[in-house]
């Protein structure tokens, strides 16, 4: 999972890709607030959304609690 | 899969594809423009001269909000220590994604492959597709021949000209130049057109400046 290092770390852009999504918002917003291409946010989107990190609703998705978890920054 | 060649105007074949920058699909890319293209294998020569030079046109790529991604039928790991070999010997950072299409899933659809030239490795193919998905151009060079960056710019900037203001480019046109107003559709267009303030050569060569 390209997501996830092999010490099973979040890679940076996956990091900052959820960071940015503590406030939910579209990929759009979340491209912009991370600045990250649009494309890798879609991308990393499906990957964290798989793996449980990240909940989409209408269009908008915001970190979960597995991703916070993972995040290591607590609830 | 059978070969297909891909037609201007209509939908861009839709995929998903492993790259360097993790799995993609072309739906991805919406709202940006995309230049998808195809080098023939990683490590070779004039391949590698493309690279460069690709990465060199994508800040000015970026102003033009497009996006570009490579294919080649090589590995990933293949496309990683290019890369990186590029990166070691040229100093160049390579700042997209390439799809490693070692099944021909994305070079079949996109009718990259010339048997005539090569069985196994893909043509330079470019196709410039809009942020609505649909492909707007496509360029064919076969394999000795290394591709012109600024003919890609040149493309991009008149699709984008000529969407934005309704109009059409002439030859060897370029950013700044005078372009062509719509030949008129009908005989009272053609009257009309006359002292509308054109440059006009005749009715149906009119061109104005933007």
């Amino acid at each position: 999972m390209p997501c996830v290092n092999a010490d099973g770390t979040l890679v940076s852009s996956a990091r900052k890709i959820l960071e940015a999504a503590r406030t939910p918002g579209t990929p759009v917003e979340l491209s912009d607030r991370s600045r990250f291409p649009l494309y890798r946010v879609h991308s990393a989107l499906r990957e964290l959304a798989d793996a449980g990190m990240v909940l989409e609703v209408d269009g908008r998705y915001r970190v979960t609690e597995v991703g916070l978890d993972r995040l290591g920054t607590g609830h | 899969m059978p070969t297909s060649l891909p037609r201007l105007n209509e939908p861009a074949p839709e995929f998903e594809a492993v790259t360097t920058h993790g799995v993609v699909r072309l739906s991805d890319f919406r709202d940006s423009w995309l230049v998808l293209f195809s080098h023939p294998a990683d490590f070779t020569p004039v391949c590698t001269t493309e690279f460069v030079a690709f990465a060199e046109i994508y800040p000015e790529l970026q102003k033009r909000k497009v996006e570009l991604l490579g294919l080649s039928i090589d590995s990933v790991y293949s496309h990683i220590a290019w890369m990186r070999n590029i990166e070691e010997r040229m100093k160049v950072q390579i700042p997209f994604p390439i799809i490693a299409d070692l099944n021909k899933e994305v070079a079949t659809l996109y009718g990259m492959i010339m048997p005539g030239e090569s069985k196994t490795e893909t043509s330079r193919c470019v196709f410039i597709i809009d942020p609505k998905g649909i492909l707007r151009a496509m360029i064919y060079y076969p394999m000795a021949l290394g591709r012109n960056m600024q003919e890609i710019l040149r493309v991009i900037d008149g699709l984008q000209t000529a969407d934005e203001h309704g109009v059409a480019v002439p030859a060897n046109w370029k950013k700044g130049d005078k372009v062509i107003v719509p030949a008129p559709k009908t005989m009272e267009m053609a009257a009309e057109r006359v002292g509308q303030g054109y440059e006009c050569v005749d009715w149906y060569l009119c061109k104005k400046s933007l």
